[in-house]
């Protein structure tokens, strides 16, 4: 495999796509029955399981009960045969952790925590196939999962990672690109309000490169959030057909 | 059996602009002028000696947590001469899909004659009490007070 | 639409992984021709075009060419050749190009590039209709195969489809493979082999020429048989395991049947003897080789031998390799020896050289021989041969088939005629490598436009230093100047020196044509009758050139320094100056002895030189060494253009003052860009040679009674110093000569690379250099400007600027293209004494340099030239016999011997037989040898002396 070329002169990326182009995303809500919430999605060959619980009763300590606020609880864990190699350790590593606390400060943004004092709310979030944007799509799936559970909202919560090679923004890297050790800037945003929850930058990238790949990361969570808007909308009318809802 | 003629709205969608007609109620929050939704559901609207109040209805019960002066409904679990404990099973109409735990001390039981309750002969295990949240300990158990004039006891 | 790609790898440390990887299909791909009116039009690259020229008798249509990877890797010259049009290259053969070769792969990519070629590059591993999976059981080659059938077949059906033009153009497959042309053929397409194809154009002949014989059978009469190359899977087993190892293959230039191979991890480089052992390896070749057992291990001859121009003797190379395996060598001079048992990476190029008469008539085959000593002869066919025998053409290799003594090659232009000054520059500069072509309408677009004036702006953005009394000091005739001094009385009783270096970084933006050009070539090459200049004209020589009297840029570095050179405050500006005057060295020195001149430019020379001088003896104390290098000037006639006469270089006290100051500034500016950037600095650094380097230098002293002490460089500088020998002054310039020769190189590294231990630089005894100096004639200069100017706040910095693993790729290619320019100044200079020297013959003096078994090296001091005066032809019985002392290191015949540094007298011709290596013949005249020496030479007799031509028909 010697010296893969990430963007090609025509334009085209190791996989086919053009750099501005998203992967192949499909994504269910509502996959168990036993979790108040839960979605599973897939954005290329990363597949992703969370399941939501709550609001409830804060368990375990008792000491980090929030009197006004909902205490938000992540847990990230990967499979063991999600990535190339057989990992040892599914969760509690460092990279695990990281994860964990980053997906607990992006959902303390966008959970309304005020209307839930004295609860918690847990996330658990399962990647079942690893291939590079681990944590946009644990987000998009976490999102999904809440708003199946019913938990009030400010706005979905999208997140997309870019890339910068040859001169170019790419949006949505897969594990190939991640790994080629070219800067990775991975953004969280609110859609409609286009504020940015959480970012994240791996790599060196020069600062006059970085409002071009901020942006291409931000318009990528829009078109994502149009795809998961049209399924959580699908969703909504057909699970209210099968109840026979009316109003 | 109809197909529902309201419209589905997702959290973060725009609803309308906020003024005074307008009541935003579950499922929805304001912000610098506008009512968004919060939750993913059916936007529903109730019209109210002239206020206009906007919800979002789901399929799902809505999530709920007791609060403040919230009416509950919880069970005996545990008896003790100075407090009880109980869990909540409902608040206001809203089945939790799980119970949280509630204190009622001797002193919430009724507004008269506050020493000389006996617990034992208030509450058994098993009974059903109405009660209100008054306040949450450092604890974090809520107290209730089971100060209600209207039937306290229903033994099922 | 989206398969996926799943296959097997194993990884580096053994282990298997299974990948999975996506892979889209599109609809969207453009088959990229003009006249498709069903593709989207898209943005890279030329379109095919609409009715391409059809000179084919094969094709009768108008038509499209796609070649197979194979045919575009071999046949690279055809393909680069202007009649060569309208060709699709798929992806699937550009990235198997890029996989096997990359040249290949860059000289494909500059021919996509190229808008008069109409090659169009078509995706068609994307496409959803030509995407191709692999079968079970089905090799990659063959599925690569069928991914280019299958393209071709869906181009022939869309370019007939409806909805396009009415006029039919064709598609037609070419390779070399009979299965894959088969098979094409049964689905219905046209393919044919490259070799009928090329033949079949019109007006075409000279595409034949360049056909490139990989599959054709060998053509020698050879029974011989190198031994078989291992295939590349065994090699690398057997270097895990350690048996074989892997080496970079270094022909010798003295003797064709020696070669060294230097293997990676080891010190001492592994020697290789003998046509059977060196295997058909060409030098620069990567090889694998296996070592031989101790017993039959040998030593480097001490013949200088070369092989015999005049004929071939087909079936002497079993007996050359009988007769070396004869020679009985003594143990303790033995050095590890080995033989090549496979080839892992060839690294052929194209090279000049001269066609040789083949023996047959009518023959087309011939025999070129390339300028380079170290490359083998080629065997080429071409039916031009009767005009190509008086030029200098250009070749390359296809393949050096096992039964062939010679490699087989194709023609791929020719030069000018032999002899021709201009074409001997051109093989000179090709052979080296240096880009000489002129600057690009890209380039010069970058250039200012005239007239150019500096602004208010710029004035504000520098600081002004045009009222001060600024010089320049350079060498007469020189156009480009980089810098400029002064030295000015401060009121506290110090000195303030500036030292002030043209501005180039303002003119050349990062990232511009001019840049990368600029970074390309690296240096400005300097031959003797021409400079082939880094950047262009209009820069180098006017606008960044600090001239005097007219306001210029500069880059200023300011010291305030006591009268004792001791620095109190450093400080670095971007300023404009004004040049009082541009002096030669010759003159600066007038004006600093001729002590009735008084006036303030006199008076800043003269602190400077001071000044200088205390510099230069601290240094000297910390162990910088000064070496020596016969440097001659050639006079060159303006008529004739030919050298009328040489010199040797003067050094004077000015060059000296100059050269410190340029010292501090390049230190200074090191120092600052270091501590700013610690990980991205541009720096130069000299490795301490290893003691064995020094041997020839420590045993020559050793002659004459001299102790040279090489453990440090303080020691070595004192040694040397010492060794003195009063009677003879120049002894010490030679020492000094011969220990020069034992150097490393000094190479650019980034700063970030390499620890901090081996900043050093062994010449100069400094703990940090850099190249700061001279940015017109150097492409290292002007980084160093760059970051200096990010250091101080005057320019914004840019992604590459701070990234360290670029930086390095652009210090290795400078240090290459610093060795290039070197060894053509050196060959140019080569090539104007020759032609000096071609109808002259004159006495001279000379010290002998080495003794060897059968020659003499020896040194002209008045022209800096080193001539081989051969002592024995090995034929002639009636020469005297020498007999070669070979621990003594003396040749001695009758009462006479030689040492090194022997003073002798010499008489200088050329020797014209072997025209593309003219030889400077040096014959003996004193000491006196009955039947060896020639009588002395008076310098008017212009006529070639007898003696010489008798010489010359005995000399083989």
């Amino acid at each position: 495999m010697a010296g893969l070329e990430l963007l090609s002169d025509q334009g085209f990326r190791i996989d086919g796509r053009r750099p501005h182009e998203l992967r192949k995303i499909q994504c269910r809500l509502g996959v168990f029955n036993q979790a108040d919430g839960s979605a599973y999605i897939e954005q290329g060959n990363t597949k992703v399981l969370a399941a939501v619980y709550g609001p409830h009763e804060i368990r375990g300590s008792r000491s980090k009960v929030l009197h006004d606020k909902v205490l938000v609880n992540c847990q990230y864990s990967m499979a063991t045969f999600s990535t190339g190699e057989r990992k040892r350790r599914p969760r509690g590593d460092r990279k695990s952790q990281e994860m964990t606390m980053h997906l607990q400060q992006t959902f303390d943004a966008a959970i309304q925590t005020s209307l839930y004092p004295r609860s918690q709310i847990d996330i658990f979030v399962e990647v079942l196939q690893s291939d590079g944007g681990n944590y946009c799509a644990s987000v998009n799936a976490s999102t999904l999962a809440l708003i199946d559970a019913g938990i009030a909202l400010r706005d979905y919560v999208c997140a997309c990672s870019s890339s910068f090679v040859n001169d170019t923004p790419l949006t949505d890297i897969n594990y190939l690109e991640e790994s080629s050790g070219s800067p990775e800037i991975i953004a969280a945003t609110l859609p409609k309000s286009e504020q940015i929850v959480f970012l994240e930058m791996n790599g060196r990238l020069h600062e006059d490169n970085l409002s071009r790949v901020t942006d291409m990361a931000v318009k990528g969570c829009k078109d994502i959030h149009d795809i998961l808007d049209q399924v959580v909308r699908d969703h909504v009318s057909e699970v209210s057909t099968v109840h026979g809802w009316e109003n | 059996m109809s197909a529902p003629m309201e419209k589905v709205c997702v959290p973060g969608q725009r609803i309308c602009r906020h003024d005074e007609k307008v009541v935003s109620g579950n499922g929805t929050y304001t912000r610098s002028g506008f009512v968004y939704a919060s939750l993913a559901g059916y936007l529903t609207t109730k019209s109210d000696k002239d206020q206009v109040i906007i919800e979002v209805k789901t399929d799902t019960e809505l999530n709920i947590v007791p609060t403040v002066d919230a009416v509950v409904t919880t069970r005996v679990t545990n008896v003790n001469p100075r407090f009880c404990k109980c869990s909540i099973l409902s608040v206001g109409g809203i089945t939790l899909k799980e119970p949280f735990r509630g204190l009622i001390r001797k002193e919430d039981v009724r507004a008269t004659e506050k020493d000389k309750v006996e617990m034992y002969k208030c509450f058994r295990p098993g009974d059903i009490v109405v009660a209100r949240v008054v306040s949450f300990s450092s604890e974090y158990r809520r107290h209730n007070s089971s100060f209600l004039r209207k039937s306290n006891f229903l033994t099922i | 639409m989206l398969t996926s790609k799943t296959f097997v790898k194993k990884t580096k440390r053994g282990r298997i992984i299974k990948i999975v990887r996506e892979h889209y299909l599109r609809d969207d791909i453009t088959c990229g021709s003009e006249s498709c009116q069903i593709c989207d039009p898209f943005d890279f690259g030329q379109p095919l075009v609409a009715e391409p020229e059809n000179k084919s008798r094969l094709c009768l249509t108008p038509h499209y060419i796609i070649p197979d990877t194979n045919v575009v890797l071999h046949q690279m010259d055809v393909m680069e050749d202007s009649s060569v049009q309208n060709v699709v290259i798929l992806q699937t053969v550009l990235d198997e190009v890029r996989h096997r070769s990359s040249p290949g792969y860059k000289r494909l990519k500059s021919m996509l590039a190229n808008p008069s070629k109409h090659f169009f590059t078509f995706c068609n591993e994307f496409n959803k209709n030509t995407y191709v999976e692999r079968q079970k059981g089905e090799s990659s080659n063959d599925r690569n195969d069928r991914a280019i059938r299958e393209a071709t077949s869906w181009y022939q059906d869309h370019l007939r489809s409806e909805g396009q033009s009415d006029l039919i153009i064709d598609v037609v497959l070419l390779t070399n493979d009979a299965d894959n042309r088969r098979k094409a053929i049964q689905q219905g397409l046209k393919a044919f082999t490259v070799h009928e194809y090329v033949k079949s154009l019109e007006n075409c002949g000279h595409l034949v020429d360049l056909l490139s014989q990989s599959q054709m059978s060998v053509h020698s009469q050879d029974r011989l048989m190198f031994p078989e190359h291992l295939p590349l899977s065994e090699i690398q087993r057997g270097i895990k395991a350690g048996r074989y190892f892997q080496g970079s293959f270094m022909a010798s230039r003295e003797n064709y049947l020696e070669a060294n191979v230097s293997v990676h991890n080891k010190d001492e480089m592994v020697f290789i003897q003998g046509h059977m052992n060196q295997n058909r390896a060409v030098h620069s070749d990567v090889v694998a080789i296996e070592m031989l057992p101790e017993e039959e291990w040998s030593c480097p001859s001490s013949m200088v031998l070369e092989e015999s121009s005049e004929k071939i003797v087909e079936d002497s190379m079993e007996t050359e390799d009988e007769a070396i395996k004869r020679k009985k060598i003594p143990k303790e001079l033995r050095q590890p020896t080995g033989r090549i048992v496979g080839i892992i990476k060839r690294n052929w190029r194209q090279y000049c050289g001269i066609l040789r008469p083949s023996a047959v008539k009518e023959g087309t085959r011939h025999i070129v021989v390339p300028a380079e000593k170290k490359i083998p002869k080629i065997r080429i066919e071409t039916r031009q041969a009767a005009d190509l025998i008086t030029q200098r053409i250009v070749v390359a290799i296809d393949n050096w088939p096992r039964n062939s003594r010679y490699p087989q090659g194709h023609f791929v232009r020719k030069l000018g005629n032999i002899g021709d000054k201009d074409t001997e520059n051109e093989v000179l500069l090709l052979e080296h490598d240096v880009p000489h072509s002129n600057f690009s309408e890209a380039v010069l677009a970058c250039l200012p436009k005239l007239p150019w004036i500096i602004t208010d702006e710029d004035y504000k953005r520098r600081r002004d230093l045009r009222h001060i009394d600024i010089c320049s000091v350079d060498p007469p005739g020189c156009t480009d100047i980089d810098d400029a001094l002064h030295c000015r009385e401060l009121e506290n009783g110090n000195l303030e020196i500036g030292v002030h270096i043209a501005d180039v970084s303002h003119f050349i933006r990062p990232g511009t044509a001019i840049d990368k050009e600029a970074a390309e070539r690296g240096t400005t090459v300097y031959l003797t009758d021409r400079r082939i200049d880094m950047v262009p004209e209009l820069l180098s020589s006017n606008l960044c050139s600090l001239r005097s009297n007219v306001e210029r840029f500069a880059f200023s570095i300011l010291w305030e320094m006591t009268h004792d050179a001791d620095v109190v405050g450093t400080s670095f500006t971007k300023s404009v100056i004004k040049s009082k005057a541009a002096f030669t060295y010759a003159e600066a020195q007038m004006k600093i002895d001729d002590t009735a001149q008084n006036d303030s430019l006199t008076r800043s020379l003269r602190h400077l030189n001071r000044l200088a001088k205390i510099l230069k003896q601290r240094r000297v104390d910390a162990g910088a060494l000064t070496l020596a290098s016969p440097e001659i000037r050639f006079h060159i006639d303006s008529e004739t253009h030919e050298p009328i006469d040489v010199q040797a270089k003067q050094i004077m006290e000015t060059n000296s003052m100059v050269e410190e100051f340029m010292l501090l500034a390049n230190v200074a500016s090191a120092k600052k860009t270091l501590e700013e950037f610690p990980d991205c600095a541009c720096l130069r650094r000299h490795p301490a040679p290893p003691p064995s380097n020094f041997e020839p230098v420590i045993k020559a002293a050793l002659s004459k009674g001299f102790n040279i002490d090489v453990s440090k460089g303080k020691a070595l500088a004192d040694s040397l110093q010492s060794a003195v020998v009063p009677s003879d002054p120049y002894f010490n310039t030679m020492l000094r000569i011969m220990t020069t020769r034992c150097m490393m190189q000094a190479v650019y590294f980034c700063s970030g690379m390499i620890p901090e231990t081996e900043y050093f630089h062994y010449g100069l005894a400094a703990g940090i250099y850099t190249h700061f100096t001279s940015p017109i004639r150097r492409f290292s200069d002007i980084i160093v400007h760059r970051l200096l100017a990010v250091c101080i706040g005057a320019d914004a910095s840019y992604p590459s600027l701070t990234e360290k693993h670029k930086t390095q790729v652009v210090c290795n290619n400078l240090n290459y293209r610093h060795k290039m320019a070197q060894y053509a100044g050196r060959a140019s200079v080569n090539l104007h004494t020759h032609i000096f020297f071609k109808n002259r013959t004159t006495n001279e003096e000379g010290y002998v340099l080495f003794v060897r078994q059968n020659a003499l090296q020896v040194l002209i001091p008045k022209y800096g030239l080193e001539g081989t005066l051969y002592l024995s032809d090995g034929k002639t019985k009636s020469k005297p016999r020498f007999t070669y002392n070979e621990e003594a290191n003396t040749q001695t015949c009758g009462s006479v011997t030689f040492h090194v540094f022997d003073q002798v007298i010499i008489e200088l011709s050329i020797d014209q037989s072997n025209v593309q290596h003219l030889k400077l013949c040096l014959k003996l005249v004193k000491p006196e040898i009955p039947g060896f020496s020639v009588p002395a030479h008076s310098s008017e007799d212009s006529e070639p002396p007898k003696k010489k031509q008798k010489k010359g028909q005995t000399k083989k």
